[in-house]
């Protein structure tokens, strides 16, 4: 009859995300009762008492008891709707509500990039400190906490495991940035100054796209990021091969090649898509 | 029936100027409020800072500008008295000395300025600072909209009709009393919140 | 006498008012300077916000058409035009990404403070206060003056932004910092503009409060205002406790901006700019939502009451639950200053707020409600007249609806983490914005133009207007929630950069073909509101034969608004008595005077004629 607007959604492959698509699926039906019973009732009263010179119409000034029927009940369907979505939320949202990770990661957002950060071999985060932040080095880590070291740091790729809790630390370098996964039904403002937490767990393997949802320029929109969902022997491959990489040239991190002078506009160096912006083509 | 008149006396008996200016001031309070809410959540979030910078300010500048306008609304209230009673003269005084010390305030407040200036102490130093360029900003211009009329009235009772209009004077003094008590507000929260040691 | 000496802010009007309001004469001593342009005349400021409102309706609206031309055809030139802009604007006449969030930012601004908000404040409180509670003008008219003359220069001032170097402010209409406080002088222009229009409003605010309780006629009680008065007045309340806090915040973001204070600005931020630091980014958001949550409601609530009048009117029946659609007004203010929160599920604020912010926002629900099945109410058992006014606000009531129900979706915290900043929003935004205020606003328009210019709108122009405008809004924005739901963001330049967004191209298309044509349409409206300026059917005093005061005075009402002394006997929704032969009763007939009124003499004889024409006598005494 009304088509069915759940088969726009992205395909969803997180496991909170089951939840939240079909709390979207109650409010929609609930929705659509009430669409039907407003435009119903409306549409039969045009056509029923559409004007005509013989008739005059009912001078009636309201009642009371109908007047408190209808404020009740909405107050009660719509209660019922807050509690059943609070529940969700806090899963989604609470720190101390969602599950412990099994892997934690560290997500910088930087116009019109996001940068990742894994632990590495030893499982710690290497200290870092804010006043150390710069294009070249968003993290700010210290070069000389021997745990921030062997740190892996990507760009725009991040991978993971399937089927496990991926708790992130969200916070960005210059202005807001949202982190969106569509997929994962996840979205969370990176705010700079401050670190926010959030959660997936990802039930599929695949690639899945990452977009920023916070205007954060004229480059917002090709603030683009990969996430690749892993079997968990995929997922230890990728990070040996990232161990292995940075071994021979583990102090690189601290001395890194030519420091860009970290402007907001121009990060030219680092975003191919800005040239894409300049000459206002598509990435067509 | 004389004439045809629709500019109905006020129904809530409160005359259109003052009920003008008591919302006026609601607003006002709304636009204070959302100043004094951000100072203290930021207040909160840099406490050390806060109260470090504070110290800095002059206490005894600030002490000065206090007396001063609770003084002038003193006299304000006293030549709203005496225009009441049709006393001109001293309607007139009363007046003069409210316009002196909002002009002794502004006065003041130009040397804590310029001494801050001169300490190279701008809006962009810290975060306090700004604040108390804000606040303190917003509030001289307030003072500076109370004294133009002020002007006007005392300017006016010299022409050959004179100023009778005790409900605009009363009007403007619910005005002066309220920039007043903003003063009182700002001079603790800025001034004299630091630890005392 | 009295009133001169103590209502000294009236007294200038005094001279005009109390002795010549029945002598139109006397209009022509004023200077065309002080009639068409520092006009005090709360008519002539009506018809002033109702231009420049328009002006800027097109101007906003043929931004979106840039826009709508980007996201079906990115990076297409611009047919005819695109070749004739600067080329920090377009190359080869294909927009820039920089110059696009310029556009959107604009667009929503504009529309926003430039075009609803002057229509909703502006045009239909001068227009409506002094005549629908029968007094000469506002209290404070050169207020009125100054209120709307801050609204052009601010205009002029934020429309600079695109001559400046690094071009107009690009931040959104929210204007989050840091972005907005990194940004260039086309920034610091936004700021000082709507910093102008705050004042503007709230000026209009305050003129609107002491007017409504002040100046009724004789004999009108606060329960007897009609739904318009209520609304207006409800929300010259929010404007008066709101605009300042937004005031406050422009403040702050104004010294971040231009002076390099940190209010909204965190330790070390690697920008262009220098910062102490320390400030929050997102205090910006609660001081800014503290106001633009309330705001929402200052561009419809208005409307709310238009429509209600609208509806009583053309149902010929009294507006079911009067006193509860009042009520329902008053708790959709207060409920509006507790919400704020609801744009800022996503923002990184303490989630437990998240979860206060839902519940009171699913609760600002009730009201809404209330207001809904009051007007089916209204029109159940009516006599309903399909004039282009009734189409327009019964347009309102669906679009309303289907916008409101959106609202609901992002209410729940859980399904707005999904669809937050996804055209699921830019849905509900028109559906409630366009949908809602919009067709409302064209409803008032249709409604009042005969009293405002005493010329009659071409009725069949206005039903093409109608009817295309609804079938292509619709058309326009009701894919816009499928978008949303498939994850399109908003404020893209270039949604297909997304893999999972190059699917969507098709719809875009769609919408944006449908988006020209209802730019097209509106150019209806324009031509109607000129072309019967001068060839309009002459309107009566009453052409809808409707209850409210402004109905009293001649159309167009002379300086000075009624050529008869004005009372009130009763509300304004009497309609259809059944112990009546005519389906009204105006507020300012006395029902057994006023017979006898028109039998004895000529005094009043063009009044009484008016209503003995149509066999206007009751039929049984009543006692009143
Ligand atoms: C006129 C303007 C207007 C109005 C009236 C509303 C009304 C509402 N809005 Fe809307 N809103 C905006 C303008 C408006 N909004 C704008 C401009 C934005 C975007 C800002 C930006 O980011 O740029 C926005 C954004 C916005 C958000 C943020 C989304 C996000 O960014 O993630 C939310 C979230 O809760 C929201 C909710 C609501 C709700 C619950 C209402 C409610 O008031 C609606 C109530 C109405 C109804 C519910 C329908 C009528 C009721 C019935 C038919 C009866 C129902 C009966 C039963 C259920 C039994 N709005
Ligand atoms: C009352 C408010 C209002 C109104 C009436 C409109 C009207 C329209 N809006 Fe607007 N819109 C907003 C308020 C409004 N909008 C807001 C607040 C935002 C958010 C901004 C932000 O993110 O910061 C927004 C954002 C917004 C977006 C999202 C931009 C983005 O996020 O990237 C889009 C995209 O399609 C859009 C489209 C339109 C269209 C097609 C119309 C049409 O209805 C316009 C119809 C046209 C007219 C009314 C004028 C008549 C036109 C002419 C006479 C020209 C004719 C010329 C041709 C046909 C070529 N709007
Ligand atoms: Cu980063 Cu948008
Ligand atoms: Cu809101």
């Amino acid at each position: 009859m009304f088509f069915d607007w759940m088969k726009w959604f992205p395909e969803n492959v997180s496991t909170f995300g089951v939840g939240v698509d079909a709390l979207f699926e109650v409010i929609y039906l609930l929705c659509i009762g009430i669409f039907f019973l407003v435009f119903g009732l409306g549409i039969y009263f045009i056509i029923k008492y559409r004007f005509s010179p013989t008739r005059k119409a009912y001078h009636y000034h309201g009642n009371n008891l109908i007047e408190f029927t209808w404020t009740l009940l909405p107050t009660l369907l719509f209660a019922g709707l807050g509690v059943y979505s609070d529940g969700m939320w806090e899963d989604a949202k609470y720190k101390n509500v969602f599950p412990k990770g099994d892997l934690e990661v560290e997500v910088l957002g930087q116009t019109y990039l996001w940068n990742y950060r894994y632990a590495g071999a030893d499982g710690q985060f290497g200290k870092t400190d804010r006043s150390l932040m710069s294009a070249a080095n968003p993290f700010g880590i210290d070069p000389n906490d021997p745990f921030g070291k062997d740190d892996i740091t990507t760009v725009n790729q991040m991978h993971a495991p399937v089927n496990k809790n991926i708790r992130i630390h969200l916070s960005s370098v210059d202005v807001l940035h949202s982190y969106f996964l569509p997929n994962m039904r996840l979205k969370q403002d990176a705010v700079p100054g401050s670190w926010v937490d959030i959660w997936y767990n990802a039930t599929k393997t695949g690639k899945y796209e990452l977009a920023c949802a916070e205007l954060c320029g004229s480059g917002h929109y090709a603030m683009r990021g990969e996430v690749f969902i892993d079997s968990q022997t995929d997922f230890d491959k990728w990070m040996d091969q990232q161990m292995m990489a940075k071994m021979p040239k583990s102090t690189q991190v601290a001395n890194a090649p030519a420091p860009v002078t970290p402007t907001v506009d121009t990060t030219a160096t680092t975003v191919p898509q800005d040239s894409v912006a300049q000459n206002g083509g598509s990435a067509r | 029936m004389s004439g045809l008149s629709l500019a109905h006396e006020p129904v809530t008996g409160i005359s259109h100027g003052k009920l003008g200016m008591w919302v006026f001031l609601a607003s006002e309070i709304m636009f204070f409020t959302g100043f004094f809410g951000a100072f203290i959540v930021l207040r909160e979030a840099n406490i050390d800072l806060f109260t470090h910078s504070a110290k800095e300010l002059n206490m005894w500048l600030a002490l000065t500008n206090t007396v001063i306008l609770i003084g002038s609304s003193l006299t304000m209230a006293l030549s709203i008295y005496s225009l009441e009673r049709g006393n001109t003269k001293h309607f007139r005084l009363f007046l003069l000395i409210s316009i002196l010390c909002g002009f002794g305030f502004l006065i003041v407040k130009t040397i804590e300025y310029s001494t801050k200036f001169g300490h190279h102490i701008y809006p962009s130093t810290n975060i306090f600072f700004a604040f108390y360029f804000l606040l303190t900003g917003f509030h001289a211009i307030h003072v500076i909209g109370g004294i133009v009329p002020m002007m006007s009235m005392y300017a006016r009772s010299f022409t050959k009709k004179g100023f009778h209009n005790v409900n605009r004077l009363e009007t403007l003094g619910l005005y002066w009393h309220f920039v007043d008590l903003v003063w009182i507000f700002l001079f603790p929260v800025l001034y004299l919140m630091f630890p005392s040691h | 006498m009295q009133a001169v000496t103590t209502v000294p802010v009236h007294g200038g009007e005094e001279h005009h008012s109390h002795d010549h309001a029945v002598d139109h004469g006397h209009e022509h001593h004023q200077s065309f300077i002080t009639k068409y342009i520092f006009s005090t005349d709360h008519k002539m400021i009506a018809r002033q916000f109702l231009f420049s409102a328009l002006l800027f309706l097109l101007i906003g609206g043929a931004f979106a058409m840039f826009i709508r031309w980007q996201l079906a055809f990115p990076g297409q030139p611009i047919p005819v035009i695109g070749h004739l802009l600067p080329d920090t604007w377009v190359t080869d006449g294909a927009i820039h990404a920089g110059f696009f969030t310029q556009l959107l930012t604009m667009h929503g601004t504009i529309m926003i403070f430039f075009a609803i908000i002057p229509f909703q404040v502006g045009l239909f409180g001068n227009l409506c206060i002094p005549l629908m509670i029968g007094t000469d003008d506002m209290a404070f008219p050169r207020l009125n003056m100054i209120s709307f003359w801050l609204t052009p220069p601010a205009g002029i001032i934020v429309m600079m932004g695109f001559m400046v170097d690094g071009g107009t402010a690009a931040a959104g209409w929210t204007s989050y910092p840091p972005l907005s406080a990194i940004a260039g002088s086309g920034q610091t222009l936004w700021l000082i503009a709507i910093f102008m229009i705050g004042f503007s409003s709230i000026a209009g605010g305050v003129n609107y409060i002491a007017t409504i309780l002040n100046k009724r006629a004789p004999g009108m009680k606060m329960f007897e205002l009609p739904m318009t008065i209520w609304a207006i007045f409800i929300t010259a309340v929010i404007i008066v406790l709101g605009t300042p806090v937004l005031a406050a915040a422009l403040s702050m973001l104004f010294m971040d901006q231009a002076l390099h204070s940190s209010f909204f600005l965190p330790d070390n931020l690697v920008t262009v700019k220098k910062f102490a630091g320390g400030g929050q980014p997102i205090l910006w958001q609660h001081l800014f939502w503290f106001y633009s949550h309330p705001a929402v409601y200052i561009m419809i609530v208005p409307t709310m009451g238009v429509v209600s009048d609208v509806l009583a009117t053309f149902s010929r029946k009294p507006i079911y639950g009067y006193k509860a659609m009042v009520f329902a007004i008053m708790a959709i203010a207060f409920l509006g200053f507790i919400v704020w929160g609801h744009h800022m599920f996503q923002s990184g604020m303490n989630p437990l707020l998240g979860t206060t912010f839902m519940l009171s926002t699913i609760v600002i629900a009730v009201p809404s409600s209330i207001k809904v099945f009051n007007w089916l109410g209204t029109i159940w058992k009516g006599n309903i007249r399909f004039t282009t006014a009734m189409l327009n606000a019964l347009g309102f009531i669906g679009t309303f609806v289907i916008g409101g129900l959106s609202g609901i979706f992002m209410a729940a915290a859980p399904v707005d983490i999904y669809i937050h900043d996804t055209y699921f929003i830019v849905a509900h935004i028109h559906y409630v914005l366009f949908g809602g205020s919009l067709f409302g606003i064209f409803a008032g328009i249709y409604y009042w133009y005969p009293k405002m210019f005493g010329k009659m709108l071409s009725e069949s122009l206005g039903r093409k207007h109608f009817f295309w405008t609804f079938v292509l809004f619709n058309m326009t924005f009701f894919p816009m929630h499928v978008l949303g739901i498939g994850g399109h963001i908003r404020r893209v330049y270039d949604p297909y950069v997304y893999d999972f967004l190059k699917p969507f191209q098709d719809l875009n298309v769609f919408i944006s073909i449908c988006a020209f044509g209802l730019g097209l349409a509106q150019l209806l409206l324009v031509i109607n509101i000129f072309w019967s300026m001068k060839y309009g059917k002459k309107a009566p005093r009453n052409p809808w034969k409707a209850n409210s005061l402004e109905w009293a005075a001649p159309s167009p009402p002379p300086h000075g608004n009624f050529d008869r002394p004005i009372r009130v006997y009763r509300g304004p929704y009497e309609y259809s008595l059944p112990d009546m032969e005519e389906d009204y009763l105006p507020q300012w007939i006395e029902r057994t005077a006023d017979v006898k009124q028109a039998e004895q003499s000529g005094q009043h004889s063009a009044v009484s004629a008016e209503f003995s024409s149509g066999g206007f006598a009751p039929k049984q005494e009543n006692k009143h």
